[in-house]
């Protein structure tokens, strides 16, 4: 038994769908919360860690694709598994394009579910876990000085100590210190871990030779 | 002057007199033989007396032979009168005998003048003088002829003669003129006989008084004849009052009279003829009777008046046309005969008219309308009160099979199949018996076995009076137009049901998604019922529930099965009592996931205490789904949170009702085209979906009519959209 640390919500109109799965879930051990909204749902969602959602695609008033959006926009990133009873591809790539984990149809086998619930659960945490490195990464970087920063720019984009001395009009030797600070300050051994937290900044994106 | 001479002066006088009167009744009419006969005796009888009177006065026995010789000139007139007078007069007596008496006397006769003195006497010797009557008289003495024998014969056999027609007259039933006249002569006849004989054989002394004795005689007749005189007065009395009585009837009859001479002139005409024909009296003196006949062209044949002429017939009858004097024609019934003379002779033709233009228009009118009815295109058939039938027109025989005379008598139940209930035929009888008409179906059966539907409307036939005197029966062969309406209904059904079929086919992802979600949940539980199972300890309690679940969402897909199955049914209409409400659920139940995916918001709104109505469930259903489903289409265009349908039933006045409301497009301006088949306002569908509602709520005797909503009305809404109205008569109880 591999009890996952989140709560999984289910959230299908049909009140028989609802606690059969909910009996399935719990069986193997998940916490559950059922409804049979969106509406509901959203009243009594609170934010937490590392929660899955398991929603059914036909609801009335607010179906599950709207219910998809409306939580990417409230930037609340939680991996959705979507049930359906009759699902076609269309719906199922604009499902997986914004972000759900897997797209089921009903019936749907206990193994199936079970694990498209883990694997929720799992990204879930991976999420959680993302996005508190990259707040780490980002207080960080705010540390870095202008000076800093621009070494850092030219560092990543893969030029030598010797071509940024040229580019910032000063010697090899101030640079090397620069250098020898960003590291530090970016708490990275290796130029590639460097590269990494750039990357996850969104710094990689930026053209130096633009600036 | 002398007794004698007065006594035989009067019976000269009234023998003349008697004889003159009737010898001028003779003369008046030369038939009157009897008159004559009558005449020739009376006078003899006078030249008789006469010369007994100067007999009586004679001087010398030559003068008497003188006297005696002529006297057998009256008596030979006397006989042949006499006798003459009996076969004419009383129409009796033997002609042989007449024929002995008359030739014995005829022989008496000449006998007189051809043997002795005359036929009594050879020779008179002398004259003799008797006293007779106060005074002297002449007899005659001398030898009497032998040849006397002859007129003694003749006397007698003059008697026999009387006597025998006397009894004849007697025997025929006149006992009066066989006494009167018969007894009377044959008294006399033989008191004369006697008399002269015996003063002949001086018997007695007495002149030769014959005409003493045929005197009574004649006076006799004379008295008979004046009978008929006075009977021929009566007579013609009588025979001026039937003239008068046939000149009053002759004018004043109601109908036309005439006396036609064989050459066709009028005779005599009377008024009414002269008011039928149009002609003054004068005028049609002035015409003939073929004049004013008119000739039927088409009419053929020898004429009737010819055929009386010539004895074919004796009377004949006939209706014809006169040409009136306006030249209008004038339908007369006319009856005539032919009047002949004794001798067989035409003498004239009697006519009788009557005006039956009245007759001939009303038969006019009657031929037009029988006329109208035998070719009428009906079946049309009369019975009398019994329900004998007395009429059947050609239709009715055509369409039965009957011919004329197989109808005739019998009654209608001859067509009676045995297919139409009794209820029908008891209905009939009280209706028709109580004066109403009564207006049905029938189910018969031809003579050939073959069986037909018709439409009667049997009335009774009122008399003046207002009581029936038959019934009349109208009926219309309509097995053609109930075969096609049966194939139109059975085609009907079949287009509604291919329609059904499309509609239904139309949810089947919806009613795939409702098969499939029982499937899943049944799936899902028995899986967690499983891990469950596999616990330690396993989790029993919770896995009785999952059964409990299993069970019901297994039902719920079988009841989704049976929906579908009943929709998708074909075959006769089932007609029962309905309730509105579950009619709607059941839909909604079908169309619940298909609603749920176009996102529209439904509402209902379900009247409590709803009556039923009656009807075929599975066809309303079908009604119900076509609108919804149309109601779908028709905001499909809208923004997801303005699709809103709002489902309602309700009732009022015997009518229940369910609309259906959508916030769609809403209708085109004539909003009555959405119901015409082949009008659709989609991209795709045939436009059949709401002629073929119609059609069933037709059906059902209700009412589907649709209406634009600008705005407002939809749950406070700001939304147009149409409403579907649907309305079906209530039943009369109350929903239990």
């Amino acid at each position: 038994m591999t009890a996952a640390p989140g709560t999984v919500y289910l959230l299908d109109d049909d009140p028989g769908m609802l606690k059969a799965l909910t009996r399935l879930l719990k069986a193997e051990g998940f916490a559950v919360q059922g409804f049979t909204s969106a509406k509901t749902f959203i009243d009594s969602y609170r934010r937490e860690n590392a929660s899955c959602l398991v929603l059914d695609v036909a609801m009335p008033e607010i179906d599950g694709l709207a219910l998809q959006q409306r939580l990417t926009h409230a930037g609340l990133l939680m991996p959705i598994v979507f049930l359906t009873g009759h699902g076609d591809i269309p719906m199922s790539v604009q499902a997986i394009k914004a972000g759900a984990v897997d797209f089921l149809t009903k019936p749907v086998e206990d193994s199936a579910i079970l694990n498209a619930v883990r694997t929720a659960l799992q990204r879930a945490v991976e999420q959680r876990d993302s996005i508190a490195e990259s707040a780490m990464l980002r207080q960080r970087y705010s540390r870095l000085t202008p000076r800093e920063r621009d070494v850092m720019d030219h560092v990543v984009a893969g030029q030598l100590n010797k071509q940024i001395a040229a580019d910032l009009g000063t010697g090899e030797q101030t640079i090397k210190v620069h250098r020898g600070r960003v590291m530090e300050k970016m708490g990275v051994q290796s130029l590639a871990d460097l590269v990494r937290a750039a990357e996850r900044l969104g710094l990689g994106k930026r053209n130096p030779l633009q600036s | 002057m002398s007794w004698i001479t007065i006594l035989w002066a009067v019976i000269d006088a009234a023998c003349l007199t008697l004889g003159v009167v009737h010898l001028l009744v003779w003369f008046q009419k030369r038939t009157a033989w009897a008159s004559l006969l009558f005449a020739l005796m009376a006078a003899s009888v006078a030249a008789m007396g006469a010369i007994e009177l100067l007999e009586m006065h004679a001087e010398t026995p030559r003068q008497l032979a003188t006297l005696y010789l002529w006297y057998q000139i009256p008596i030979w007139a006397i006989t042949l009168s006499f006798t003459g007078f009996v076969l004419v007069y009383l129409r009796a007596g033997r002609i042989w005998l007449w024929w002995v008496v008359c030739g014995l006397r005829t022989l008496a006769l000449l006998l007189n003048f051809l043997t002795g003195q005359n036929l009594n006497y050879s020779q008179i010797t002398q004259v003799r003088h008797i006293q007779f009557l106060g005074e002297s008289v002449s007899v005659a003495d001398g030898v009497l002829n032998p040849w006397m024998i002859v007129g003694q014969l003749s006397v007698l056999f003059f008697i026999i003669f009387v006597a025998d027609a006397a009894i004849a007259v007697w025997k025929r039933g006149d006992h009066r003129q066989a006494l009167v006249n018969g007894g009377t002569l044959l008294f006399f006849v033989f008191a004369a006989w006697v008399h002269t004989t015996f003063a002949m054989l001086h018997i007695v002394d007495s002149p030769l008084m014959t005409s003493m004795f045929s005197l009574p005689a004649v006076a006799a007749m004379a008295y008979e004849m004046t009978r008929d005189v006075l009977r021929s007065g009566e007579l013609a009395d009588d025979l001026r009052e039937s003239e008068r009585r046939f000149r009053v009837t002759f004018e004043q009859a109601a109908m036309g009279i005439a006396h036609v001479a064989p050459n066709r002139r009028f005779l005599r005409v009377n008024q009414r003829f002269c008011d039928i024909v149009g002609y003054s009296l004068s005028e049609i003196l002035e015409r003939t009777f073929t004049e004013l006949t008119y000739r039927d062209p088409l009419a053929a044949g020898p004429l009737q008046a010819d055929r009386l002429l010539n004895g074919e017939i004796d009377s004949c009858a006939l209706e014809k046309r006169f040409v009136r004097s306006n030249g209008e024609l004038v339908w007369v019934y006319l009856t005539a005969a032919l009047v002949r003379s004794p001798d067989g002779e035409p003498q004239w033709f009697i006519a009788v008219i009557e005006d039956i233009s009245n007759r001939k228009q009303a038969e006019d009118k009657v031929r037009e309308l029988s006329h109208a009815m035998e070719n009428s295109p009906v079946m049309t058939v009369i019975t009398d009160l019994l329900g004998s039938i007395t009429y059947v027109n050609r239709k009715f025989c055509d369409v039965t099979g009957y011919s004329i005379d197989e109808c005739i008598g019998q009654n209608p139940r001859l067509l009676k199949s045995g297919e139409s209930s009794p209820e029908i035929y008891r209905e009939l009888w009280a209706t028709i018996a109580s004066g109403e008409t009564w207006r049905g179906e029938f189910h018969n059966r031809k003579k050939n076995g073959e069986l037909y539907w018709e439409s009667a409307v049997i009335s009774p036939l009122l008399d003046a009076g207002g009581r029936a005197t038959h019934f009349v029966g109208v009926k219309m062969d309509i097995t053609e137009s109930r075969r096609a309406q049966i194939e139109n209904e059975q085609q009907r059904q079949q287009m509604a049901h291919l329609s059904r079929v499309a509609t239904v086919s139309e949810l089947s992802s919806s009613l795939a998604h409702e098969l499939n979600q029982p499937l899943a949940i049944i799936l899902t539980n028995a899986q967690a019922a499983q891990r469950l199972l596999m616990q330690q300890p396993p989790d029993i309690a919770e896995a009785r529930e999952i059964l409990t679940d299993i069970v019901s969402e297994d039902q719920r897909a079988g009841e989704v099965i049976r929906r579908l199955r009943s929709l998708l049914r074909q075959g006769e209409v089932r007609v029962g009592p309905l309730d509105l409400n579950e009619i709607v659920r059941s839909v909604f139940h079908l169309t619940r996931s298909d609603l749920i995916w176009q996102s529209v918001t439904v509402h209902t709104s379900l009247a409590e205490d709803l009556p039923h109505t009656t009807g075929d469930d599975i066809q309303l259903q079908q009604v119900l789904l076509n609108l919804i489903l149309n109601a779908c289409d028709a905001m499909a265009g809208n923004p997801p949170e303005d699709r809103q349908l709002k489902l309602e039933t309700s009732h009022h006045d015997s009518v229940v009702s369910v609309s259906v409301s959508d916030t769609g497009c809403g209708l085109p301006p004539d909003s009555a085209r959405v119901f015409e088949p082949f009008y659709t306002t989609k991209t795709q569908g045939l436009g059949l979906g709401l002629s073929i509602c119609s059609s069933i709520v037709r059906a059902h005797k209700g009412r589907l009519w649709a209406e634009s909503r600008a705005s407002g009305d939809l749950l406070n809404g700001d939304h147009g959209g149409a409403t579907f109205h649907l309305e079906l008569p209530a039943n009369a109880g109350r929903k239990s």
